[in-house]
């Protein structure tokens, strides 16, 4: 076979893909042209069934949406972490890999009990061949540039780090002062932490106290936004003392201890209606310079007023309770509690009323012009804190393995013998009743004030004798006295009486010169019946001294004589003195108007001798009456009253004086 | 009319069978450390200065012919403050109790006496065993009462300082508290109490048993 | 068939601590990944990059296998298909955690190819050309220059560790503060009374009990 067969031709038609929509009987084929594109699109616009893929669609929607919804939220949840897991599954498919290409290649037999047959040979499909390869040369500047891109990525972030952190250190000062804010806030309340927050308590425990207000408080941090926000009760505070410096910590107490707080005792007299004398009890009565000053931040006020509502609640408290159970009463009326209100009358008419004050906003006003029972503040004061240290301090047992908590006297009590009534004794000595304790001290207080207006009232009705009352320094709550000296001016040196006066809580002793001692009770009238008859005594022993030193006799002394010619008049007292030669009595008598001011009346009978002459052509002249008898003339006489108002001198004494010394010559 | 046996006459009404039980926690502390637990014990306990003690205790053994320990009675002396009475306690076998137990518990009894109770436990059959004497600081906290004090041999006793080395530099921690044994909380009081003192010291229950026969 | 008898056994011991460290870094990867997938929600930096902190060090680990002296050169041991076949086979299943379970002529390819990515091969293909243009000498000055610096800052962070560390060292060890001998000595001492004998001159006077 030489040469190339000659090329065919072949002829190719391509299939076509229109389809044929009619042959005619001459061969010729008609195509359906293909659709053109808008007739195309109106073909399977006309197939779309609008109606039915509505009504899929809401069926769907719902189950689409949310479904959509989920996995939008899935994909945001997973935002953050979306890099992290991409990549991540990346490597978990290679890691994948590269494990099962080493244990395949190595084909380790695994633990089949059924498959002993296989032995590893067979059934191996891959293996590792040796061939020996050259070590390629390292590509150093191709790992410096690797690496130190990668060292600065790690660097920049660690630079972004401490860039942060530098900051933060050095930040504005808010963070600074909070933190010393903080220490200082340490430094004068107990806190500590608990967990996120910081708490902190005010209350008294751990001076003794058994009330139950935990009284604790939250310890916030104040962002800058909300710094400015004080309410009525702060701005009050902050009104107070103007120079609050701003802190950036602020204080949550308790809403019951938000407020101003005192406790306040009145003695009332109901007749007038209106309170004699009263006093306020609060903390701050007795805080002094050092714990607190003008420039405290308003976490500290906040924390000193919680406090003293505390203090002032748990006193009322007890006082409440004891009055409540009190048993013995020295009272006129028994003791009534209502809400924060405790009265009673310690005398009729009189009333005490302890209130416990309580303001959310304003403090509570002092009123001024009413002066103030320090010793009624001070005692409760005392009171409490006597409660509290017998609560702490119970004295240790010794030896250690004596039993806690008896007193010394109850631990000798113990092994030594005692009686009932010595153990009574301790019992009661051991206890503090608040209560027993301002009921006396009010009517203390009560019937002192009562002593000092009638001796001032007696010595202003008196200008004759001066009275002169003075109050001794040495006196308790419970018990004062005074000394009353009552004289004449210019004649002190002649008789000076002098009287003591105790004011006990439920009576008053006096204390005479003879060293009688009487107890009235303490009605103002008693009180002032005995001044009465004192100043009445007073004049008619001063008239008997000086009669004596200018040497007259005493005839008769009578301390009280019956009552008067009219019953109005009382008498107080009457002296009957004589003369020297025996010439002239004189007598004088101490009267009292009731209902009026005291006077004296002073009758005088002064019987000169009779004259001789005179007696002539009487009866006495017969020779038989022998005047040996002239001892007999001065009696007959007749008494003269004196003219008071005209004889000379300044009071009574001078007066008398003057009267006595004429008489004479 | 023969009266009962446990007439008492003086007690009135009360229910004469209330026993006192001992919770208590024991441990030891370095004497370097001491001062520490100190400062801590002050800030914890009550808000009252510590009160040094100095008690002279006698152990007393009655050999008991039921059981194979003695019965132990302490008598105790004050020698800071020689006026109180003596104390002679009764304390009962130690239980360390299960796991559940937070403390140790004992029975307890302790009573006054006006004198020395030597010749009276003497009369009744009691042996002088041993005497110690304590010295330290004496805390209370509510109920618990917790004693931190060193081990010294009186003049009238002779020491084995072999058995005593350990101890010499060491001081006794021990709290404890009374209450009647129906009282669950007291044990917890005196746990949590002790959880409060560590890591300074570590309060334990301690295995007397093992201790008693050492002897 | 061609192993060389110590070599092999070499190669056998070194492959198979590469596969379990391998084996490890694919476990925590999945842990990993799994946590990430369930609890997106709850998950923080911290546990994150402990996580992390565990694969760095895992990675490092298998690097340490392979660069260590007991693992011959791996680049003279290539990994040779032997046979193929379409039938599932459990032996294979269990080898790969079910991951295989037929070695056809699909996988073997898949698994077998060296290429790497075409990110990866992107990346390579600017590395070298912008490493290439650079002379050797000036490239050789640069990775020493280079080198310097990486050691001067090491030895600064080595040093401020030192540093670091000797302070955390002294506040931590906790100082005994009790000899759990001296606690039973003075029990036994106080309540039993060991130790301490007594010299009791007890006179035996009346016999009367005071009560």
């Amino acid at each position: 076979m030489s040469g190339n067969p000659p090329p065919i031709k072949i002829s190719l038609q391509s299939l076509s893909d229109t389809k044929i929509q009619e042959i005619a009987y001459d061969g010729r084929e008609t195509f359906i042209q293909p659709l053109s594109m808008s007739e195309s699109l109106t073909d399977l616009a006309n197939r779309i069934d609008f109606l039915a893929e509505n009504e899929d669609e809401e069926t769907q929607t719902d189950d689409a949406t949310s479904t959509s919804v989920d996995e939008a939220q899935y994909q945001a949840k997973q935002w953050p972490w979306e890099n992290i897991r991409t990549q991540i599954q990346r490597s978990v498919i290679e890691m994948n890999v590269l494990t099962d290409v080493l244990s395949i290649a190595q084909n380790k037999p695994t633990n089949v009990p059924k498959e002993t047959a296989e032995s590893s040979d067979s059934n191996r499909y891959m293996m590792y061949d040796f061939a020996s390869k050259e070590a390629e040369p390292s590509k150093q500047s191709l790992q410096m540039i690797t690496k130190k891109r990668c060292l600065g990525a790690a660097s920049k972030i660690l630079l972004s780090g401490a860039d942060r952190l530098n900051k933060a250190k050095s930040e504005s000062s808010f963070q600074n002062t909070y933190h010393s804010e903080l220490l200082k806030l340490r430094q004068r309340w107990r806190v500590r932490r608990v967990g996120e927050k910081i708490l902190g308590e005010l209350s008294f425990r751990t001076a003794g106290s058994d009330y139950w207000h935990m009284g604790s408080f939250e310890v916030i941090k104040k962002s800058d936004e909300d710094s400015d926000t004080l309410d009525d009760y702060e701005q009050n505070l902050t009104k107070l003392t103007p120079n609050v410096p701003k802190s950036p910590i602020k204080v949550v107490v308790s809403s019951d201890l938000r407020g101003f707080s005192s406790l306040s005792v009145q003695i009332m007299d109901l007749s007038k209606d209106e309170a004699i004398k009263s006093c306020t009890l609060s903390l701050s009565d007795i805080e002094n310079s050092a714990m607190s000053s003008a420039n405290d931040p308003l976490w500290h006020r906040v924390l000193c007023n919680a406090q003293n509502v505390l203090f002032c609640r748990e006193l009322f408290a007890r006082l409440s309770k004891e009055a409540v159970q009190q048993k013995t009463l020295g009272t006129a009326s028994p003791i009534v509690v209502i809400g924060d209100t405790i009265t009673t009358n310690i005398f009729p008419k009189i009333q005490l009323r302890v209130q416990l004050l309580f303001s959310k906003t304003h403090p509570t006003k002092r009123n001024p012009r009413q002066a103030s029972i320090f010793s009624i503040q001070n005692a409760l004061m005392h009171l409490l804190l006597r409660y509290f240290s017998k609560r702490l301090h119970i004295s240790p047992p010794h030896p250690t393995t004596a039993a806690l908590g008896l007193t010394t006297q109850m631990r000798h009590a113990a092994v030594h013998h005692n009686s009932l009534n010595q153990l009574a004794a301790t019992a009661k000595k051991t206890t503090l009743s608040f209560v027993d304790v301002l009921i006396t001290m009010s009517k203390h207080y009560e019937v002192r004030q009562r002593v000092c207006d009638t001796i001032k009232v007696l010595s202003n009705e008196f200008s004759d004798p001066d009275v002169l009352a003075h109050w001794s320094l040495a006196s308790s709550k419970t018990e004062s006295s005074a000394r009353l000296t009552i004289a004449n001016s210019g004649f002190e040196s002649c008789y000076r009486s002098a009287v003591q006066v105790i004011v006990k809580p439920d009576c008053i002793k006096i204390l005479q010169r003879d060293a009688r001692s009487l107890t009235l009770s303490v009605d103002p009238t008693d009180l002032h019946n005995y001044f009465v008859s004192l100043v009445a005594s007073h004049q008619l022993m001063t008239v008997q001294v000086l009669s004596r030193t200018l040497g007259w006799t005493m005839l008769h002394v009578s301390p009280h004589s019956s009552l008067g010619l009219t019953p109005d008049i009382k008498n107080r007292g009457s002296v009957l003195i004589s003369s020297n030669n025996g010439a002239v009595s004189v007598a004088i008598a101490c009267n009292e108007m009731i209902g009026g001011p005291i006077q004296y009346t002073t009758h005088v009978q002064y019987t000169k001798a009779h004259d001789r002459s005179q007696l002539e052509g009487t009866m006495y002249d017969d020779p038989d009456f022998s005047l040996e008898s002239e001892k007999y003339l001065p009696l007959g006489g007749v008494w003269m009253k004196v003219n008071w108002p005209q004889l000379h001198g300044r009071h009574f004494i001078q007066k008398m004086e003057t009267l006595l010394t004429s008489l004479v010559y | 009319m023969v009266e009962p046996a446990n007439y008492q006459p003086l007690s009135g009404e009360i229910p004469s069978n209330v026993n006192v039980q001992e919770y208590f926690l024991q441990g030891s502390i370095l004497d370097a450390n001491a001062d520490k637990l100190k400062q801590r014990l002050q800030g914890l306990c009550d808000n009252v200065p510590p009160e040094p003690f100095t008690d002279h205790e006698q152990i007393y053994f009655l050999k008991n012919a039921t059981s194979m320990l003695p019965i132990i009675v302490k008598a105790c002396k004050s020698l800071a403050k020689p006026s109180t009475p003596w104390q002679i306690k009764y304390v009962g076998a130690t239980e360390v109790g299960e796991h559940n137990k937070p403390t140790m518990i004992r029975s307890c009894v302790t009573v006054a006496v006006s004198n020395d109770p030597a010749q009276f436990l003497d009369n009744l059959g009691f042996s002088l065993q041993s005497e110690v004497i304590l010295k330290g600081y004496f805390y209370r906290k509510g109920r618990l009462q917790i004693t931190v004090s060193k081990i010294s041999v009186p003049p009238t006793a002779t020491c084995d300082t072999s058995k005593l080395e350990a101890s010499a530099s060491s001081h006794l921690v021990e709290v404890n508290t009374t209450a009647s044994p129906r009282d669950e909380t007291a044990g917890d009081e005196v746990k949590n109490f002790c959880q409060l003192l560590r890591p300074a010291i570590v309060l334990n229950k301690v295995d007397h048993r093992k201790l008693q026969q050492w002897q | 068939m061609t192993m060389q008898g110590p070599e092999g056994k070499a190669l056998e011991g070194s492959v198979d601590s590469l596969i379990t460290r391998s084996k490890d870094v694919q476990k925590s990867l999945q842990d990993f990944l799994h946590k990430i997938e369930q609890e997106h929600a709850t998950l923080t930096w911290p546990s994150v990059l402990d996580n992390f902190a565990l694969l760095s060090g895992q990675i490092s680990s298998l690097l340490t296998a392979m660069k260590s002296d007991k693992t011959p050169p791996l680049r003279n041991y290539p990994v040779v298909p032997l046979k193929l076949s379409q039938d599932e086979d459990p032996h294979l299943l269990r080898l790969t955690d079910g991951r295989v379970s037929v070695m056809s002529h699909a996988e073997v390819p898949d698994y077998l190819r060296t290429k790497p990515d075409p990110e990866v091969e992107l990346a390579e293909k600017q590395l070298i050309a912008e490493v290439g243009t650079q002379a050797d000498q000036i490239s050789m000055n640069q990775v020493n220059q280079f080198n310097k610096q990486c050691n001067k800052i090491l030895e600064k962070i080595k040093n401020a560790r030192a540093n670091w560390r000797a302070d955390v060292i002294q506040s931590s060890s906790t100082p005994v503060t009790h000899n759990p001998m001296a606690t039973n000595e003075l029990i036994a001492t106080v309540n039993y009374g060991r130790g301490i004998k007594a010299n009791s001159n007890q006179s035996l006077g009346t016999t009367s009990v005071v009560l």
